[in-house]
């Protein structure tokens, strides 16, 4: 047949590319292998890895099993018990729905299973070799199923050249186990890496699973928050904004009980903490979505590590409505992070005096790891020390001013080295950040400038050049009239560049193109409407008017006269959201009678 | 070292060469002021790296040699000697002793072996004009000069002469643009450099002080200023400036013409009242002359009224009325012509008799 060309692929070719897609790594069969178990029902998960998944995967979980003619069946491609119509693939609930990882697995390696269905007296094994013919042979019944997977990627020797160091491949199938640990705290789970055990987790509520995976630390300095945001079920365990992380693979995302990675919704969750956390730090995070499985799409990542909203936008506004929500309590609680370190300096005067002395006293500069903190150990019980210097326990007012009458920081007795001043209350005292508490004030009051004004803008007499890239210029395409209201006009030169025509009036002496670039970001997240919120004014705007805050601020190290550190203390008491800094570092903390009696060991 | 020289003629070069020192370098040698003697001479340097000075006062040098000393100490004690006394100063090893009449003072010195050699680059285009032009163009420009390190090509002006021999200064920040020019005597070839804001400020004090002709050397990395026996050298900025021709309107169809003090006086006013973020003022231009406006978030407001004479269509324009007001400041003639086409374009504002100066100010909408 000279004439005819094409054919078609015989299986074992196409479970091989398959395989490519599926599975790219070990820890990607680990990952497919894992959900099965999962999707089976399992209360309990064992994975064994070996020469970093290349040489053996044995994964054992004591699931619903299988009969011996669906062993066998499960091994063809599109073979699944978990959807049957395609309206199903719009409602999967299940991990698994391709009927893909197993044929693709098998053809790559050499693929051992044995299983038994539940309740049945007989079992089955089942062998393929790079995807050969499947061997099937009766075996003694068992609970549940056990997966061998040796010599990976034996006949893909190009795949196996580009894996990389052990070390990387054993991380990336930690990361694999722990996320779904962390998406299934009441299944029993552990994780052995050439003969040691990495993990073992017993069945556990969803915090102490989320704190098991993050750390006590994240335990002290974290709060709960769920929200309903249109349909959805949002809830998280969000980070104080002192307790940041260097990158960001510390926020981590659920949807529907899936792990998955989402650049935008990374984005919001940094946008949700802008007003209180440095820049080029990351927020730590564990966000759950529930979401009905229609609005969506699962089916568009290979290895299911993303998925595909219907609403992006409203998802992702429901993110920073959960966060913003929290930040309204994180005005309440000081990360104990900060009162942990502020504590050990102050309770072991000998040993602490090495540092200290020389240089100026710094409360926090906002730079403490997490894990810091937990090192260190401190002879106070750590509630005594949330006692000492948790946040003051005023309610913060969100706006008004005037209510926030109940506070009373007292009168100053002293200004200790240019930078805080000592007050006495009437139960206590009071040490205040000048330079955090004044810079709260300052931004307080641009707020109010901003409030319920139209935002005028400054022409440029040469436009500024803007480059954007990707999707953020395709968007802008479409969009750059929802700049107006912030009061930049924009004009479109081409497929990635634009011309900055026109900034905000108040900010004419801030960068243009950054300052754009920024709002421009901000803007595709969330939208003009909730960017340009009820006080129609953005956000944006106040973060940057916030620097400004921070540069016009009064310095550490300026010398305050008595009057000037009354009249802070007293415009303190009536700013609004003053227990924190736009950094999210406290701006004061008391210390009652009764914690001095007890630091001193006067009473108990 | 060992000289002896009038207090007057030292605290004038001393004063010169210590506004250029950092107060807080790292370097601690940068923080000190080399003193040279050599015939009948004491020269000083000061620099901070970008910025070079040397200066001289004359000198009865009975031993040369040369020491660096603290630039802010040595100024502050030479300010409180008294005026008619000689002061003598020598050098020990580590230190400077200072005598005058009874006062003694002793200051750590440091080598002068360390202190940076300040690099005189060759060629160039060389220009002479006198001192007091080259003052007056950059007091009539320097205030556009942009503070935002960003753009760093900003942060200076503009010194170009080009083929007609215009010598011509231009600022601008972004969002207003001075421009000042004057025809120069001789024959030079077209050039043009960006002169750091702090070297801008240096020479119109150095021309400010010469009362005859100034030389400039402007270089590819390098200008250098020499008024009579100062001379300064700086590091340019390593930028193209923008292309300022095109944005300076030039057949704005309207025109008013207005008393600069007047005018001055009403803005003043009026800001007091004006958003203190964004300092907006509104100008309606009409038939008999300009009505001003300002209110600020509390609701608190000015009317002021200007009549003069002005030939176009009714027009209100928005103004960040701290750029009117720099530019009044820089302007020397008394009344100021403003030449506008609507309330989006770029306006022009020129003084009224003076052909050197142009003003350019983008409108703000508010
Ligand atoms: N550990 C297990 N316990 C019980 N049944 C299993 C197990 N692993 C696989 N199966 C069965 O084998 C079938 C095929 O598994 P496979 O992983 O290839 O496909 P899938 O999970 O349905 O879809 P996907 O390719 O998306 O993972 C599953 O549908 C399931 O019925
Ligand atoms: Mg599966």
């Amino acid at each position: 047949m000279p004439d005819q060309l094409i054919h078609i692929l015989s299986p074992q070719v196409a479970n091989q590319i398959a395989a490519g897609e599926v599975v790219e790594r070990p820890a990607s069969a680990v990952k497919e292998l894992m959900e099965n178990s999962l999707d089976s029902g399992a209360s309990k998960v064992v994975v064994r890895i070996t020469g970093a998944g290349k040489k053996s995967i044995v994964i054992e979980d004591d699931g619903c099993g299988m009969s011996a003619a669906d062993a066998e069946l499960a091994l063809q491609r599109h073979a699944t018990s978990k959807i049957e119509s395609s309206e199903d693939l719009h409602l999967i609930a299940s991990h698994g729905f391709r009927g893909e990882a197993l044929p693709s697995i098998a053809s790559v390696s050499r693929f051992r299973m044995q299983t038994a269905l539940a309740g049945s007296s007989e079992g089955v094994e089942v062998r393929v070799d790079g995807g050969g013919t499947t061997e099937v042979r009766p075996a003694p019944p068992r609970k549940g199923t056990r997966i061998e997977v040796l010599d990976l990627f034996l006949n893909t020797p190009a795949r196996l050249n580009f894996m990389r160091s052990d070390k990387t491949e054993d991380a990336a199938i930690v990361e694999v186990f722990r996320s779904l640990a962390l998406a299934n705290p009441s299944v029993a789970m552990q994780l052995e890496l050439d003969g040691r055990k990495r993990f073992d987790f017993s069945p556990q509520d969803e915090p102490s699973r989320v704190f098991a995976i993050l750390g006590s630390d994240f335990a002290d300095n974290s709060i709960e928050m769920a929200i309903e945001h249109e349909g959805m079920q949002i809830s998280g365990h969000l980070g104080l904004p002192t307790f940041h992380h260097r990158d960001s693979t510390r926020m981590l995302f659920m949807v529907n009980g899936r792990v998955i990675r989402d650049k935008q919704l990374l984005a919001a969750v940094r946008a949700g903490y802008r007003d209180v956390m440095f820049h080029d730090r990351y927020p730590v995070a564990v966000i759950r979505i529930e979401i009905d499985p229609a609005d969506v799409d699962v089916n568009v990542h290979p290895a299911k590590r993303e998925v595909r909203f219907r609403s992006p936008q409203a998802v992702r506004a429901g993110v920073i409505a959960c966060i913003r929500a929290a930040i309204e309590q994180f005005g309440k609680s000081v990360s104990s992070t900060t009162s942990h370190q502020a504590m050990r300096s102050m309770q072991y005067g000998a040993a602490a005096s090495g540092s200290a002395s020389g240089s100026m006293p710094r409360f926090s500069s906002g730079d403490f790891r997490g894990s810091s903190a937990s090192t260190g150990s401190s002879a106070m019980p750590k509630d005594m020390q949330r006692i000492l210097f948790s946040a003051p326990g005023v309610a913060e007012p969100t706006g008004e001013y005037g209510v926030a009458g109940q506070l009373h920081l007292g009168h100053p007795l002293a200004q200790i080295h240019r930078c805080y001043i000592l007050a006495q209350t009437d139960s206590g005292v009071i040490l205040v950040d000048q330079h955090a508490a004044h810079e709260r004030m300052t931004y307080e009051k641009l707020k109010r400038q901003l409030a319920g004004q139209k935002v005028s803008s400054q022409k440029l007499l040469t436009p500024e050049l803007l480059h954007l890239t990707g999707e953020t210029a395709a968007w802008l395409h479409e969009h750059s009239d929802d700049l107006h209201p912030f009061g930049v006009e924009l004009e479109i030169t081409g497929d990635e560049s634009f011309l900055i025509r026109a900034v905000p009036g108040m900010l004419v002496r801030e960068p243009a193109g950054e300052l754009v670039a920024e709002l421009v970001q901000s803007i595709m997240l969330m939208g003009a409407e909730s960017e340009a919120d009820g006080r129609g004014l953005g956000r944006i705007l106040e973060r940057w008017l916030g620097n400004r805050a921070c540069k016009g601020s009064i310095k550490s190290g300026r010398l305050l006269s008595v009057d000037e550190q009354e009249a802070l203390l007293r415009e303190m008491e009536v700013t609004p959201n003053i227990a924190q800094c736009n950094h999210g570092r406290p701006t004061y903390v008391s210390l009652s009678l009764n914690d001095l009696d007890r630091l001193f060991g006067r009473k108990e | 070292m060992n000289i002896t020289l009038s207090r007057a003629s030292l605290l004038q070069a001393v004063q010169r060469c210590q506004s250029i020192v950092e107060k807080r370098h790292t370097i601690p040698i940068l923080a000190n002021i080399l003193l040279q003697a050599e015939n009948d001479t004491l020269h000083i340097t000061a620099t901070d790296l970008e910025v070079g000075i040397r200066s001289q006062a004359p000198a009865t040098v009975s031993k040369e040699g040369s020491i660096t000393v603290s630039a802010r100490k040595l100024f502050d004690i030479i300010k409180e000697l008294d005026a008619d006394q000689d002061v003598t100063l020598e050098s020990g090893e580590t230190f400077v002793s200072i005598r005058s009449g009874r006062s003694r003072f002793r200051l750590a010195s440091l080598a002068a072996g360390e202190y940076p050699a300040l690099k005189e680059e060759q060629g160039g285009s060389a220009i002479t004009l006198s001192g007091s032009t080259l003052s007056d163009m950059v007091a009539a420009t320097a205030f556009a000069m942009s503070t935002d390190e960003t753009r760093k090509y900003l942060t200076g002006s503009l010194f170009e002469v080009d083929s007609e021999h215009m010598l011509r200064l231009v600022t601008t920040d972004g969002h207003r643009l001075a421009l000042s020019e004057v025809r120069l005597q001789q024959q030079t070839e077209a050039v043009k450099c960006i002169v750091p804001r702090k070297a801008v400020m240096e020479i119109k004090k150095l021309c400010d002080e010469c009362q005859g002709q100034i030389e400039l050397f402007l270089g590819e990395r390098q200008i250098r200023l020499v008024a009579d026996s100062n001379i300064l050298t700086s590091k340019l900025i390593d930028a193209r400036f923008p292309v300022y021709q095109d944005v300076i309107p030039v057949n704005n169809p309207a025109q008013a013409i207005v008393a600069k003090g007047e005018f001055d006086q009403v803005l003043r006013r009026s800001m007091i009242v004006a958003n203190e973020f964004t300092h907006d003022v509104r100008l309606t231009f009409k038939e008999k002359g300009i009505d001003i406006s300002a209110h600020n978030t509390e609701q608190e407001e000015a009317e002021e009224h200007i009549s003069t004479d002005y030939n176009g269509q009714e027009v209100a324009i928005g103004f960040n009325g701290r750029y009117l007001r720099d530019t009044l400041g820089a302007i020397r003639s008394s009344a100021v012509r403003i030449e506008l086409k609507d309330e989006l374009s770029p306006v022009l504002v020129r003084g009224d008799d003076d052909e050197g100066s142009r003003y350019v100010i983008m409108p703000m909408r508010i």
